[in-house]
């Protein structure tokens, strides 16, 4: 039984009873938290404004022996992120990253450096251009991964450890976790891509994301590097992440043409 | 392990309600099993009249003993306003308010993407075909004040003002009665957004 405080990020909630909520966290130190926020399901709740994702909060809360949900005593509000909450396309990629993060994150401990990317890609999906989102996205992706171990082999082909050559055909394998050059592509399921998309891959992998803020890739680079959230991240997490159709949704309703085949 | 396989199996039952554990529904059971044979065949009755009297509005989607509901067939109300809402029980704290005279909608929820609720997952193809077919000169968006009501909101006004439709949301601000040196920063912004001249 012990009061302990926390920098945290808020990642969900779901409903318990008629006024309670448990509120699902990012902690700086002790990983992936559980904890009740008594009354925030009431309008004058101390507590209903500082729970909201992806709220960054400094939260007191109260660990008990015997029940493994810890409880609010305490939740001030560092950074509220209006700025993704007020808007669809940015919150279609907050949705998005905190279901990554409640997905790869099981423990009670937070990898080094994690929290530290995580707040970092919620300041910047603030404030960044809408059109550089995708490439933001896609290299915190990859340093997620990076940081957790998952890291995609890009050094050569996954399979037979052969430098990849600009000239021949490459190949990217979510199941087999990399890329393959075309001899071994052909016993194994790869989807074809190109050398400047592993180029990009890379470089997205290495430069730190602030410096990201105004690149784009170009549309065909930026369609490849989805091998990334739609067939690398599903293969390694063993299900789907289910809000990236959210993403794609916000996208097509941004075209006027596709307006209609929304609603009809 | 003593136990009396009747009451188990009403435990069971009660369980599976919303906000129930298990505790309480053996709390729930108990008091059945103690009650007058007169309460219990009145509860019977009300759940199955719920059962088989109670369906969805075709029009608005909010729980109705008659389709079209009342509302909807209300000829007195203002049929060019429609108010928005997640969910049936919101339209009755709307009508027990008794301060909106227009339409409801009602979407079955509200979108949150990582628990897998999809803008299609709503009945917002209901809205659309109603703004279509009917003068409606205003939607009122009163989705809950949290971040899956915002991306509600937030979604319907994108597809409502691609058609020229005035879309509101409801204010958000400060509290009756409570005290300003607790307000937080996203709440005084909407309540100072949201000011109006005296």
């Amino acid at each position: 039984m012990r009061l302990y405080k926390t920098n945290a990020i808020v990642l969900s909630d779901s409903e318990l009873g008629d006024q309670d909520k448990i509120i699902t966290l990012l902690s700086d130190q002790y990983g992936k938290i559980r904890a009740v926020a008594k009354g925030a399901r009431r309008l004058k709740s101390r507590f209903a404004p500082a729970v909201q994702m992806p709220s960054y909060v400094n939260a007191v809360l109260y660990r008990s022996q015997r029940i493994e949900v810890d409880t609010f005593n305490e939740c001030k509000i560092k950074s509220p992120f209006l700025g993704i909450r007020n808007e669809l396309v940015r919150l279609s990629y907050g949705y998005y990253l905190v279901e990554l993060i409640m997905k790869f994150i099981r423990g009670a401990e937070t990898p080094p450096f994690l929290f530290d990317l995580v707040l970092k890609m919620l300041f910047l999906l603030e404030k960044t251009p809408e059109k550089s989102l995708p490439v933001l996205m896609r290299s915190f992706e990859l340093k997620m991964l990076t940081i957790l171990g998952y890291r995609p082999y890009l050094a050569g082909c996954v399979d037979c450890h052969r430098r990849i050559e600009r000239s021949r055909e490459v190949y990217f394998s979510g199941y087999e976790g990399g890329i393959l050059c075309s001899s071994c592509s052909r016993k194994r399921v790869g989807k074809l891509i190109s050398y400047e998309a592993i180029r990009w891959m890379k470089f997205f992998a290495n430069t730190p994301l602030k410096k990201l803020a105004n690149i784009r890739a170009g549309e065909k680079i930026e369609k490849e590097l989805k091998v990334i959230p739609e067939s690398y991240i599903p293969h390694r997490l063993g299900e789907d992440v289910l809000s990236y159709d959210f993403i794609e949704t916000v996208q097509a309703l941004e075209k006027d043409g596709d307006l209609e085949k929304i609603t009809n | 392990m003593y136990s009396v396989k009747s009451i188990d199996k009403l435990i069971k039952e009660f369980s599976n309600l919303p906000s129930i554990g298990e505790k309480s529904a053996q709390r729930l059971a108990f008091f059945i099993s103690r009650t007058s044979k007169e309460y219990a065949k009145r509860l019977i009755e009300a759940i199955r009249e719920v059962m088989e009297k109670v369906k969805y509005c075709s029009i608005c989607g909010s729980v109705t003993q008659t389709d079209p509901c009342p509302i909807c067939q209300d000829k007195t109300r203002d049929t060019s306003i429609i108010c928005v809402v997640e969910e049936p029980w919101d339209v009755f704290v709307f009508e027990k308010a008794g301060k909106f005279k227009g339409l409801y909608h009602v979407l079955g929820g509200a979108i949150s993407p990582t628990k897998g609720m999809n803008p299609q997952d709503l009945n917002i193809r209901g809205l659309m075909q109603r703004v279509r077919t009917n003068r409606i000169r205003e939607v009122i968006l009163a989705t809950d004040p949290n971040t899956d009501g915002q991306a509600t909101a937030l979604y319907i006004a994108k597809l409502l003002k691609k058609r020229g439709i005035r879309v509101t949301r409801l204010g958000m601000g400060l509290p009756v009665g409570g005290d300003l040196e607790f307000a937080d920063e996203d709440t005084l912004s909407h309540a100072l957004n949201g000011r109006r001249a005296m």
